[in-house]
């Protein structure tokens, strides 16, 4: 199982290899883009200007490169807006077609328009297939919650699936079994998110803006209300006992950290369903870290590590999840779970 | 490191190409910038740096020749080498100086400030977040205020529909006379508007687009269609978002609807169904009645993604709120977001020929959406989805007393039929069962600017 990393600088890219990072997604937008369609048409799903996001100019991609020549450990390219006007799709081809130039390879695309033209582009040519065809990774902002999305992204020539954060594991499981029983000899990878920036709404039906100057729209401030002014007072069945299975109900967690402490997961964590995300064949965990502090990351790269390790050695999901919680989060978790 | 995207630049390099370059840091008399050690930087050549101007929302380019470049030592490592870019061109001075004034105001914003302060002071934000109604029936009110100022029902096209979207709704249609079924409508979800004279009703948009849980029952369907067939208005039924554990029930439920339909309609006219979900559309592709056309399918709104926000009018770049400059401010909205991947011809390729779409929804949200083929659309108003959770966020909160602890939900008790999550009333928005909707006050003007480029249908959709 390999660890996927959000990279916003290339100084990173070292560091995070060695503390175990198996790949690294980043942006990248060009110049060109910024000028004529800005962040107003996002080329990816970082959408403001003054963040270290993205990886920055040509000049970046160059040195990264070198540095991936050495150490050896892949990174994709995300152009996961889930929609562009359709003008613009020649230009994000070109720019593929530019990227791939300078050696890179995979791309992480949520678009079902841009998924068609660039299954063309590779089809007519405009796409090189030497000495690489381009590496297709369907984002988790396509929306592929079920098995027949994930039969229309084969057809696309996609080679990964990255699930999102809201699929459940059990339908995460039902569609990767459907899918290999159905593909045997042309087997894709799988990715899960596994840490951070949990979201309480879908990403492929997040149609918000994520700008500078707004906070993401999940964040407004809201309250739980009634309909009309008759409701006010009613007060509303709880769900039966079979619903309400969450793993830290069992009372053996206490308080998550305070503010001024690092908590790993503390704005998402899945690191509790990694065992089983291990056994339905997940190939690839997902650690959003694109604008996170550089020691933030490799602390949850070296907790990410470490739960792995330790569900090498567990017999049961329960037995993983018992010890790895004891090692990880003695004084208790962020109860921030991706999955329940 | 400056964030890449307020400072970058191109530079000759020694083998005669050009690279693009970013600032790493900068003053007004110089900047930093590196390059991969293959290659070298020639001096003497032009070069030319991007200034992004917040104030502006655009960039400013420079292009001069008198600059020195040194290379950094102290800075260089095995990949790249750091070059220290030196000038005292005064037009690099001014705007170099602005840059890091703006940058800086940023920072201090967001080191001092949270949330609406930093937002009030980017924008023209006159949202008062500590103003929220007691209840979304008050909320409803307002909304429908300003929506009420221009609704007349003699502006709108030939085809007109209303969403029985909940359960209240179509179990409130089954047990009453159209016109007195209307009359509650419209006086419960949108008072203060007349409402729609009965005949001008020409379809019910039946089911939910975001929620699996809100459809008919296998009981209620004949009654629904009996009623339908004799009241002579045109159902659409709506089907939500498909996730994985829920492709039984909904595959299995436009097949006993087919089956209905079959054995209670005595008409030949197609069944209208409305699709929100890729993955439902390539399951149904190849179902005959699909390929035979007895079942028209509609693209719903969910695969439809585009921009849509209550907060585009304060969006930087949208700020005038002067009423002259509200065109324009539209106009630009429409330019900038109005085009997604379904005005793509491939892509309408692939829904109409590989998944047998026959119609395309859109929504009023702020801006009017283009539309190709205007004559096959359905123009939702007044409200829009803007956010969905595929595990109800309302059962989170009602049940776990948090939204963000969301599991799939087998025995839902219908927490949306008493409650919501209410925003500050000048937001115009509401959370509804899974999903945030803004509320388009000028939707009417832009339906018919819509109606008259050829869309022969609307949908209200009061929630």
């Amino acid at each position: 199982m390999f660890i996927t990393t959000g990279l916003g600088s290339v100084d990173d890219y070292p560091e995070y290899v060695q503390a175990g990072a198996g790949e690294m997604f980043l942006g990248y937008i060009p110049l060109q883009w910024m000028k004529t369609a800005g962040t107003q048409r996002p080329l990816n799903r970082r959408e403001v200007l003054y963040y270290n996001v993205q990886l920055g100019s040509e000049s970046e991609l160059r040195i990264l490169r070198d540095m991936r020549e050495q150490f050896r450990v892949p990174v994709t390219v995300a152009l996961n807006s889930p929609y562009y006007d359709p003008g613009y799709y020649p230009e994000i081809l070109a720019c593929m077609k530019n990227l791939m130039h300078l050696g890179f390879y995979a791309f992480i695309l949520a678009d079902p328009g841009l998924l068609l033209h660039v299954k063309n582009a590779v089809k007519n040519g405009f796409l090189p297939q030497f000495p690489h065809k381009p590496e297709l990774h369907l984002s988790g902002e396509a929306g592929e919650i079920n098995q027949d999305m994930i039969d229309f992204a084969r057809e696309c020539g996609i080679r990964r699936i990255i699930f999102h954060r809201k699929v459940l594991l059990q339908e995460m499981e039902e569609m990767i079994r459907i899918d290999r029983d159905r593909h045997p000899d042309a087997p894709i990878e799988y990715e899960a998110f596994l840490l951070n920036e949990m979201c309480h709404f879908h990403g492929g039906y997040c149609n918000s803006f994520h700008c500078d100057e707004f906070l993401p729209i999940c964040q407004l401030p809201y309250r739980l209300g009634s309909l009309d002014e008759k409701c006010i007072s009613d007060s509303m069945p709880l769900p039966e006992a079979a619903d309400r299975d969450t793993w830290y109900e069992k009372g053996d967690i206490a308080a998550g950290a305070s503010a001024d402490e690092y908590l790993t997961g503390q704005s998402g964590c899945g690191l509790c369903a990694l065992y089983r995300m291990k056994a339905m064949g997940i190939t690839h965990v997902k650690l959003v870290s694109r604008g996170n502090y550089t020691e933030d990351t490799l602390r949850d790269l070296h907790a990410i590590r470490t739960a792995l390790s330790i569900a090498e050695r567990s017999k049961t999901e329960e037995d993983y999840r018992n010890r790895m919680r004891k090692t990880l989060f003695p004084n208790g978790c962020s109860r921030n779970c991706y999955y329940r | 490191m400056i964030p890449a995207a307020i400072f970058m630049g191109t530079i000759m390099l020694t083998d005669g190409t050009h690279m693009e370059i970013r600032a790493l840091e900068f003053s007004t008399a110089y900047f930093h910038f590196r390059l991969p050690k293959s290659v070298c930087p020639k001096s003497g050549e032009d070069v030319c740096l991007s200034f992004f101007s917040y104030a502006e929302n655009t960039y400013h380019d420079l292009t001069f020749r008198d600059y020195r470049i040194q290379e950094c030592t102290e800075n260089t490592n095995s990949f790249y080498t750091v070059y220290r870019f030196s000038t005292e061109n005064p037009s690099y001075k001014e705007a170099a100086g602005k840059l890091s004034q703006e940058y800086l105001h940023y920072i201090q914003l967001k080191t001092g400030e949270e949330g609406a302060a930093v937002t009030k002071a980017l924008t023209e934000y006159p949202v008062d977040e500590s103003k929220t109604a007691s209840s979304f029936a008050i909320q409803r009110q307002q909304f429908m205020h300003f929506l009420s100022k221009s609704f007349s029902y003699q502006t709108l096209p030939q085809e007109v529909g209303i969403t029985l979207d909940q359960p209240e709704k179509w179990r409130h249609y089954m047990k009453m006379p159209f016109p007195e079924f209307l009359l509650w409508y419209f006086t419960v979800y949108a008072p203060g508007c007349s409402p729609v004279p009965a005949e001008k009703i020409t379809h019910l948009y039946i089911g939910n687009s975001f929620c699996a849980e809100l459809f008919p029952s296998v009981e209620e369907l004949p009654i629904l269609v009996e009623k339908l067939q004799a009241e002579k208005k045109i159902p659409v039924f709506v089907f939500s978002l498909m996730r994985q554990g829920q492709r039984k029930v909904l595959l299995s439920r436009i097949h006993t609807l087919h089956t209905v339909i079959s054995q209670t309609v005595v008409s030949q006219k197609p069944l209208e169904c409305e699709i929100n979900d890729l993955g439902m559309l390539a399951a149904l592709s190849n179902w005959t009645p699909v390929l035979s056309d007895e079942i028209l399918l509609t693209l719903g709104i969910m695969p439809a993604r585009r921009r849509k926000d209550v907060r585009l009018p304060w969006k930087h770049g949208f700020t005038k709120n002067d009423a002259a400059l509200d065109a324009d401010r539209k106009q630009a909205a429409e330019r900038i977001f109005g085009k997604t991947a379904t005005e793509d011809p491939l892509y309408r390729k692939q829904l109409s020929c590989s998944w047998n779409i026959k119609r395309f929804s859109y929504e009023c949200c702020g801006y009017a959406p283009s539309i190709t083929q205007p004559e096959t659309a359905t123009l939702y108003l007044p409200y829009y989805q803007m956010n969905t959770a595929t595990n109800c966020t309302l059962y989170a909160e009602c049940a776990y007393g948090s939204r963000g602890m969301q599991t799939g939900t087998e025995h839902c008790p219908g927490y949306c039929q008493k409650k919501a999550f209410l925003y500050p009333d000048d937001f115009h928005m509401v959370g509804y069962y899974n999903s945030l909707f803004g509320f388009d006050p000028m939707a009417m003007q832009e339906m018919q600017r819509l109606r008259d480029r050829g869309v022969k249908r609307i949908c209200f959709n009061f929630l």
